[in-house]
């Protein structure tokens, strides 16, 4: 294997982790996805420092926490924006949570077969095609403003439910 | 706690893109020094990456969901984590044992099912049933053809890795890299069958079509009826009809429209690296770009296992992004220069696909070609298309009418340091 494929083997194996927790620090998919790009060319520029006896993912975070940071700094002037203190607390603060996400996405499987087929069409509204709430608003007549209060209780409950799942799995700590 | 309740409702005004920025000082002020209240902002992100990441799907069972990875934990957690693999290890075994959603037609090269509780078969022979998980075809030569009961179905060839779940009888496949040709039964109209690559979303009804992707862009070509596809990159959204092509690229100012595919092309000379998919790129002492041929082993096909063996190869893909379709004809020609460290054996052989989509075949030089290299290691050999006889008796006889895939170029057993300096299909004389 070149250094090119085992690089394209790890990232295509890991990108989505690391893009959740760009996802964390930058909620705005489209600043996320600016910034997830150049965390992937950054960390092939880095690659020929890699130690292939360390884990991937936190190798891979430590340099997205850096772009994130880049990209904080040219915005700076934006309000839109978390302060670096508060950046560099949540990075801290996600080192803590990694152990428990997986645990937690497993969760939501189940918690999501609980929704009402009318929950059900709400996310998949919202996040399974692109503009589909403004869609579905323009063409039932409902709000935007209705359908995303509707997604904001979906949440709450799916919250609720992986906190209940974790806590009868045994993680006191959920 | 109103205190929570305001935090959550905070935290669905971020994630759903309407805070404003008294709001989000607001917010700033909830997160600021307070570990709880951080923790519960990175639970919220990480619910809600989750469900950008699954399309907001719900999949069939709870064991199809997430793969379970191995996962680097900080030396704090280490204690949680024990009680947690323990409690894991329970919750696999009451799972129960997943059902089928497709079946193999046929196979070749090196594959590998992965399904969503880590278990992995390699023996992907014809009439194996297969529950929801990831098939990987890992070198040029691999290929598989996959049929759901519909009468839908998928091939998958060169190196490439799909997912594949059934959700709520909506067929969910994801292309991570790679080629994927699908040709689709009609689905029910509130099920379409839907494509999520690395820059796309496709959703389709029932059609016939190709799929390319990499990290970085996707490219479908519709054969028969019509595909929507979006761009991830923005959100915009393109209907591609039969006989057209699209790109989606993550790069920003790309154009993302569908135009005619283009006319195929029966000649091509290789562009190094670009048309590289397997090799490491170097420049001779005199200037010349080569890509030297890299180690892999061959176990053989899946009805036909044998004592694994090492092959060099060296891979291109004539029908990049950027070129027309390549359409072989009649009494063409490939012509290949290079180097070796000494006079070898090489085999050539490609991988086509038919003229109105889906995988077509594999074609090599039957037990390779003897190859003597000059005195400053070069040589060139030409190799007539007849001479590229089909590997598995499922294919069509000839290669000729259909459009070349991939080409690949192979010393077997020992490294003869073959560095490939260029390719060429020359049309007939």
């Amino acid at each position: 294997m070149n250094p090119e494929s085992d690089f394209v083997r790890l990232w295509t194996c890991h990108q989505a982790e690391v893009e959740r927790y760009v996802f964390s620090m930058i909620p705005r998919r489209v600043d996320a996805a600016e910034v997830l790009q150049n965390v992937s060319v950054l960390l092939w520029k880095k690659w020929d420092k890699y130690d292939p006896e360390r884990p991937f993912v936190p190798w891979a975070i430590r340099f997205a926490y850096l772009e994130i940071l880049k990209w904080r700094q040219k915005l700076a002037r934006e309000k839109l924006v978390f302060s670096d203190s508060l950046l560099e607390q949540l990075h801290t603060r996600h080192d803590e949570e990694m152990p428990l996400m997986e645990a937690r996405q497993n969760a939501l499987t189940g918690c999501m077969k609980l929704l009402t087929d009318q929950q059900r069409k709400w996310v998949e509204l919202r996040y399974g095609r692109h503009g589909a709430v403004k869609r579905e608003a323009e063409e039932s007549g409902i709000s935007m403003h209705k359908i995303y209060y509707a997604l904001e209780k979906i949440r709450d409950q799916l919250q609720l439910c992986i906190e209940h799942r974790l806590q009868k799995e045994g993680w006191s700590d959920a | 706690m109103p205190e929570e309740l305001t935090l959550n409702t905070l935290l669905a005004k971020l994630v759903d893109e309407t805070i404003e920025a008294d709001e989000l000082l607001q917010l700033e002020n909830l997160l600021d020094g307070i570990p709880d209240a951080q923790s519960q902002y990175l639970r919220y992100l990480d619910l809600h990456a989750e469900l950008i990441q699954s399309g907001g799907e719900v999949p069939v069972s709870e064991s199809q969901t997430t793969p379970k990875k191995l996962r680097w934990l900080p030396a704090a957690a280490l204690t949680a984590a024990a009680g947690i693999a323990i409690a894991g290890v329970a919750f696999f075994f009451s799972e129960s044992k997943p059902q089928p959603v497709i079946e193999i037609v046929d196979s070749g090269g090196s594959t590998e099912w992965e399904g969503w509780n880590g278990e992995t078969n390699s023996n992907l022979t014809a009439g194996t049933p297969l529950p929801a998980g990831t098939i990987e075809t890992f070198a040029a030569e691999s290929w598989i053809e996959l049929a759901f009961p519909d009468g839908t179905s998928a091939s998958l060839t060169g190196p490439s890795v799909l997912t594949i779940a059934v959700v709520d009888g909506r067929k969910v496949l994801r292309l991570k890299k790679g080629n994927l040709s699908v040709d689709a039964a009609k689905q029910p109209k509130d099920r379409a069958m839907k494509i999520h690559t690395p820059s796309a979303e496709a959703e389709v009804v029932g059609t016939r079509f190709n799929i390319a992707t990499n990290a970085l862009s996707t490219q479908l070509t519709v054969n028969e009826g019509k595909v929507r596809m979006t761009r991830l990159a923005d959100g915009k959204i393109e209907d591609v009809v039969a006989n057209e092509e699209l790109v989606a690229a993550l790069e920003k100012g790309t154009s993302f429209a569908a135009a005619p595919r283009r006319v195929a092309v029966h000649a091509w000379t290789s562009k190094i690296p670009r048309d590289t998919i397997q090799g490491q790129h170097e420049i001779s002492e005199s200037g010349v770009d080569g890509i030297r041929a890299e180690a892999h082993i061959w176990k053989g096909e899946p009805n036909n296992p044998r004592d694994p063996i090492l092959l060099h190869s060296v891979v291109f893909d004539p029908s990049s992004r950027k070129s027309p379709p390549l359409q072989l004809v009649a009494g063409s020609r490939v012509i290949i220069r290079g180097r070796m460290d000494r006079s070898h054996q090489i085999h050539p052989g490609f991988a086509t696909k038919k003229e109105r989509g889906g995988f077509a075949g594999k074609y090599a030089v039957k037990n390779g070609s003897p190859i003597k290299i000059d005195k400053g290691g070069r040589f060139e050999a030409e190799f007539p298309l007849i001479s590229f006889v089909s590997t598995n008796p499922r294919f069509p006889k000839s290669p000729v009418g259909q459009e070349m895939m991939y080409l690949w170029i192979n010393t077997v057993k020992s490294d003869a340091g073959l560095v490939v300096e260029s390719i060429e299909l020359k049309k007939p004389k």
